[in-house]
């Protein structure tokens, strides 16, 4: 005999395993174990075999691979003694699970088995085939568990049946030749039989509508009296437990009744009087007894209306409710939640016990009770539900927290009367628990206070003051800075306020302050310092008094470590030192964001539905292909649906707002737009000049300069461009000897697909031209629009003009520059003159 | 391997959705996985990408599977310091799997408090459990089934193990972890109940270990004789 083999006993590994202090020495004892097991399996070791196999069930247990231990399984079946096949059947239950291909090979003993002479063998044989047989295997042997379904010993009849179970679930084409057997066990006396019959109805129905209706026909009515006997039977000491007997066989009849109940009258009729007998007649003291009024209570609820039936159950789903057992509260709230479709009155009116329960210590009955709050929500309660809710974030620990912001969050924006309303409880929400606030949900709340023109005063103040007690809330003070950076000026004028709100006193240097401390706050993020860069930015125009002050704030950040941060206050540094003149032209307040787009490009980004989130690309007219959830230029593009939205990659919202913020006060953005480096690059165009880009972080390292470049490549000088006032230097558009042309061209703030045009016309010959007349023509792609002349006549050598303005829309702007044909006609003496020609020395980009 | 995200969303299915799912499931095992057009037709209808679906088939059976099974998914003894003491999986879960769910449910179940409810939501199922002494009894169980019932099954499981043992402790359990099991298996079968009467089930366990008594006995006297014969 092999001297490893031979070795321990399963008492005595078990007992070396326990005495290891580390898991090293464990694995070390386990390992040897399993060198000697191993060794045993290929001597063909016959007198250990079970030994082993027991030993390995249990290193199996204790999480090491055991696979190789799997034929000796099978080898033990096939043996032909009792206590062999019975630890052989354990472990295949344990070592192998369905999808091993080596189960197929223990079909043919377990065929063997299931025709055994001894009933415990076959009991062995249909527990294995019962929990863990294959799709394949339950074909094959389907045949022998049926037979067995009539077998002589009721314990072999019990486990075929739960057996069967197995098999229709895996292959519900052979569910029709269980029916009859089926229904025949639901006519045994003994418990077991009759318990894992009910449950083989109750699965057959699932599976085969044929089965349903068979049983409903044939029997309800017997299950009913079974339920009966069982309710009225004397104390059956065996099956007893709480004074009930067999609440086990109670509940499966119970819910076999709800399925045969289940949309057809006549059976519900029939079970009407049995369930009023339980429902009223069962002790609620033990939990048997609550779980058999559970399962009743469930029944009532499925099976067809009966009014009084309804009543008896919600009033005892309000007697658990009020339990003190947390196991009673939770199985309520778990059925009031099916109720509500049932019957949403009954279940509104324990509104405030369960109010009470989101506020329970116990976090699965928060939960249950949260989503059944979610439930109770409509138009006329959301207010006070809400306010309940608000004051259960307060005390609700910070796991629980993020749920219940969540569903907060999406019970105001869905059911918010006003927008005030919906102002006031975000803000709430805010304060308490920013930190969970989701970054789309934030985002909206912007959207809305944008879009509230009447409430921008009051938004800003109500935030200014939650930001001054709360701080620690990251979205707080995000969108408290981005209001304040908009609409500073609010703040400290009091503009549009409301008369419910007290006066409040802050002036520039306050407003300021709160910016310098969301800066400086040590736990700020870089998004809410990066935003709070951009709304000193804008403030620095409205205060005149701060303006140096803010400088200094920003500049503190030129030395950051932060790409970011360091670029912006780099980048903002030079427009409040360099061009003053633009300024606050670019600064300027945003416009309104677009509430639709950004709810579609909401609802379009969540990946809320599986089927219509994949990839679909939307077309634009111009043929570039947008991603779905490309956010950015939407913001921007707000009157001109069909512009070329410049790429955006990702779904950076944030970084749209903050880009946005600078540009479309006076800069047409995407005139000149370069394609975009990455997500982190927001572009904002100047006058279409030239471009404040701030670039990618690793294009920032190498080459600051060429960012100051472009700064300055703003003009010969911003001087000059002062006194010259536009931004284009006029073009002569048309010279002839007798005539000449010149365009003054300006943009129109915030919209850069339309170039103003402003001709001039100017008369170079002795004579005096009548009946002046200018037209023009232009590419399809342009769209022009004349205004009326200023005079039809034009004076001698140059001693006047006539001016003429145009508007041209370029819908191809940024791809196609401006082109134009002209035809001027007028009368010398009476004499008709026709001049044409073509303007194509438009500056590039308009 | 089976994709994160898809297994998200299928968590995220309404229980209305769940019939449906059910049904093309059993299309999809009676084309024998493979099959493309089950594949697709469970795209239209459950919006599981048919791509998905084909490269995944065992795990979305195993999933229809347990969803469509009304019963305990599995059962878990696990002791006070983490430690498991018994496993009985009658839904298909992979090895991996297994250790996965172990370790999660540690570490939810063994973190609550006394006196909180015997319930814990857990990836779209619930999971019933109740401590006896040092060791938990878990039970793991749809959305739709009966708690209080589960709670009484354990307890059912409990003391018949007290009956068989006299008076169970953890170390019964250790050392005589096999013996649990063949407990178990007359207790449950297929993840259903099997016998509501204690008595049965002791009866049925001391027949098949005298029978295992019986048969050491006739080997040891068979080997008696033949050490007899042979000296």
């Amino acid at each position: 005999m092999n001297p490893f083999s031979s070795g321990t006993r399963l008492r005595d590994m078990i007992r070396a395993i326990r005495s290891c202090k580390t898991a090293a020495e464990e694995r070390a004892v386990v390992r040897k174990e399993c060198a000697a097991i191993r060794a045993a399996i290929s001597e063909n070791d016959q007198d250990y075999r079970h030994r082993n196999l027991a030993k390995l069930m249990f290193i199996h247990m204790l999480g090491y691979p055991t696979h190789f231990g799997q034929m000796e399984c099978l080898k033990l079946i096939a043996s032909s003694g009792f206590p062999e096949k019975r630890i052989g059947y354990l472990g295949l239950m344990l070592l192998l699970d369905e999808r091993q291909e080596v189960l197929m090979l223990v079909t043919n003993s377990l065929k063997q088995d299931l025709n055994h002479s001894n009933q415990y063998i076959i009991g062995l044989a249909l527990c294995a085939l019962g929990n863990i047989c294959s799709a394949e295997m339950a074909r094959d042997l389907a045949p022998e568990v049926e037979r067995l379904l009539q077998f002589r010993d009721p314990n072999i009849r019990k486990k075929a049946a739960l057996c069967s179970i197995r098999i229709i679930k895996k292959v519900p084409d052979l569910a029709e030749n269980f029916i009859n057997p089926a229904a025949s066990l639901l006519r045994e006396k003994h418990h077991g039989v009759l318990i894992t019959g009910v449950q083989l109805c109750t699965d057959l129905c699932k599976v085969s509508s044929e089965a349903l209706e068979y049983f409903r026909e044939k029997c309800t009515e017997g299950l009913v009296k079974t339920l009966k006997d069982m309710a009225n039977s004397p104390y059956a000491p065996e099956y007893d437990i709480a004074g009930i007997t067999d609440p086990f066989l109670h509940i499966r009849l119970l819910k076999l009744l709800r399925i045969l109940g289940q949309g057809d009258a006549d059976a519900s009729d029939c079970m009407n009087d049995i369930l009023a007998q339980v429902a009223t007649k069962i002790e609620s003291n033990k939990n048997a007894g609550n779980a058999i009024l559970y399962e009743c209570v469930g029944t009532i609820m499925s099976i067809e209306d009966n009014g009084g039936l309804r009543v008896l159950a919600i009033n005892i789903l309000g007697r658990f409710l009020s339990n003190r057992d947390n196991n009673i509260r939770y199985v309520a709230l778990n059925m009031l939640m099916k109720a509500i479709t049932v019957d949403a009155q009954a279940v509104q009116r324990h509104r405030a016990t369960i109010l009470e329960c989101v506020k329970d210590s116990d976090a699965s009955i928060r939960k249950k009770a949260l989503d059944l709050v979610y439930l109770l929500v409509n138009e006329s309660n959301v207010k006070p539900l809400t306010k309940e809710l608000i004051e259960s974030l307060e005390a609700s620990d910070q796991e629980f927290k993020g749920v219940l912001t969540a569903k907060i969050c999406s019970l105001v924006e869905k059911f918010s009367p006003e927008k005030i309303w919906y102002i006031d409880q975000m803000l709430k929400v805010l304060s308490e628990a920013g930190n969970f606030v989701k970054d789309e949900v934030w985002h909206a709340l912007i959207v809305v206070i944008s879009n509230a023109s009447d409430l921008h005063g009051y938004s800003v103040r109500a935030l200014y003051r939650a930001f001054q007690t709360s701080t620690e809330q990251e979205t707080l003070v995000r969108v408290a800075v981005w209001c304040i950076g908009e609409y500073g000026d609010m703040l400290v004028n009091n503009v549009g306020m409301l008369d419910i709100e007290e006066p409040i006193t802050v002036t520039e240097s306050d407003a300021v302050d709160a910016l310098e401390v969301s800066i400086k706050r040590l736990n700020s993020d870089l998004t809410t310092k990066a935003m709070a860069l951009i709304a000193l930015l804008k403030l620095s125009s409205r205060f005149p008094s701060c303006s140096e002050r803010i400088k200094d704030i920003i500049l503190q950040n030129k030395r950051s470590f932060v790409l970011e941060l360091q670029q912006r206050s780099i980048e903002f540094n030079c427009i409040l030192q360099k061009h003053q003149n633009i300024r606050s032209a670019l600064v300027e307040r945003m416009p309104v964001l677009d509430e639709a787009t950004f709810s579609g490009r909401r609802a379009g980004s969540l990946p809320t539905s599986v089927s219509t989130s994949t990839g679909t690309a939307r077309n634009l007219p111009n043929g570039i292909a947008k991603p779905a959830a490309a956010p950015v230029a939407d913001l921007l593009d707000l009157s001109s649906s069909d512009a070329p939205a410049p790429s955006s990659s990702g779904g950076d919202f944030l970084q749209d707002l903050l880009g946005v913020d600078l540009s479309p006060a006076s800069a047409p953005p995407g005139t000149s737009q370069p394609p975009k480096a990455d997500d982190k690059a927001s572009l904002v165009n100047l006058n279409g000049l030239a471009s404040l880009t701030s670039l990618s972080p690793n294009a920032t390292s190498a080459s600051p300069a060429p960012m100051m470049d472009l700064l300055d490549g703003f003009g010969p000088s911003p001087q000059k461009k002062e006194e010259n006032g536009p931004a284009y230097p006029s073009l002569v558009a048309y010279e002839s000897s007798t005539l000449r042309m010149t365009f003054n061209i300006s943009k129109q703030p915030g919209n850069p697909q339309i170039t103003l045009i402003q001709a001039i016309f100017t008369n170079l010959s002795p004579n005096v031209y009548n009946d002046f007349l200018f037209q023009a023509a232009v590419p399809k792609f342009l769209q022009l629009h004349l205004d009326p002349a200023s005079s039809n006549t034009l004076p001698a050598s140059g001693n006047g003009s006539i001016i003429q303005s145009m508007k041209v829309t370029n819908s191809q702007h940024g791809k196609k520059s401006l082109v134009m044909r002209i035809r001027i006609a007028y009368k010398i003496n009476n004499k008709d003159v026709l001049e044409e020609g073509q303007v194509s020395n438009f500056p590039r980009d308009l | 391997p089976l994709s994160k995200p898809a297994q998200t969303q299928i968590y995220q299915i309404r229980f209305e959705s769940v019939e449906l799912f059910v049904n093309e499931g059993f299309k999809l095992s009676k084309y024998k996985y493979r099959n493309r057009s089950a594949a697709t037709a469970a795209e239209i209808r459950i919006g599981i990408p048919a791509s998905v679906l084909s490269e995944n088939p065992d795990f979305y059976l195993d999933f229809f599977f347990r969803l469509l099974s009304r019963m305990i998914h599995f059962v878990l003894l696990i002791s006070r310091q983490g430690k498991v003491r018994l496993t009985k999986w009658y839904s298909p879960y992979s090895q991996k799997e297994r250790t996965k769910v172990i370790r999660e449910l540690g570490g939810v179940i063994l973190n609550r408090g006394p006196k909180l409810c015997n319930f814990v939501d857990w990836r779209g199922f619930k999971v019933v459990y109740k401590r006896y002494a040092s060791l938990y009894f878990c039970m793991c169980i749809d959305q739709d089934d009966n708690e209080l019932e589960v709670l009484e099954i354990i307890h059912h499981f409990v003391e018949i193990l007290d009956r068989y043992f006299g008076s169970v402790c953890e170390l019964d359990l250790i050392f005589n972890f096999h013996k649990a099991y063949y407990i178990l298996d007359e207790l449950l079968l297929a993840g259903e109940l099997q016998e509501s009467s204690k008595k049965t089930v002791a009866r049925l366990i001391a027949a098949q270990d005298s029978l295992v008594e019986t048969a050491k006995e006739q080997a040891s006297s068979i080997s008696n004789i033949i050490a007899q014969a042979t000296k």
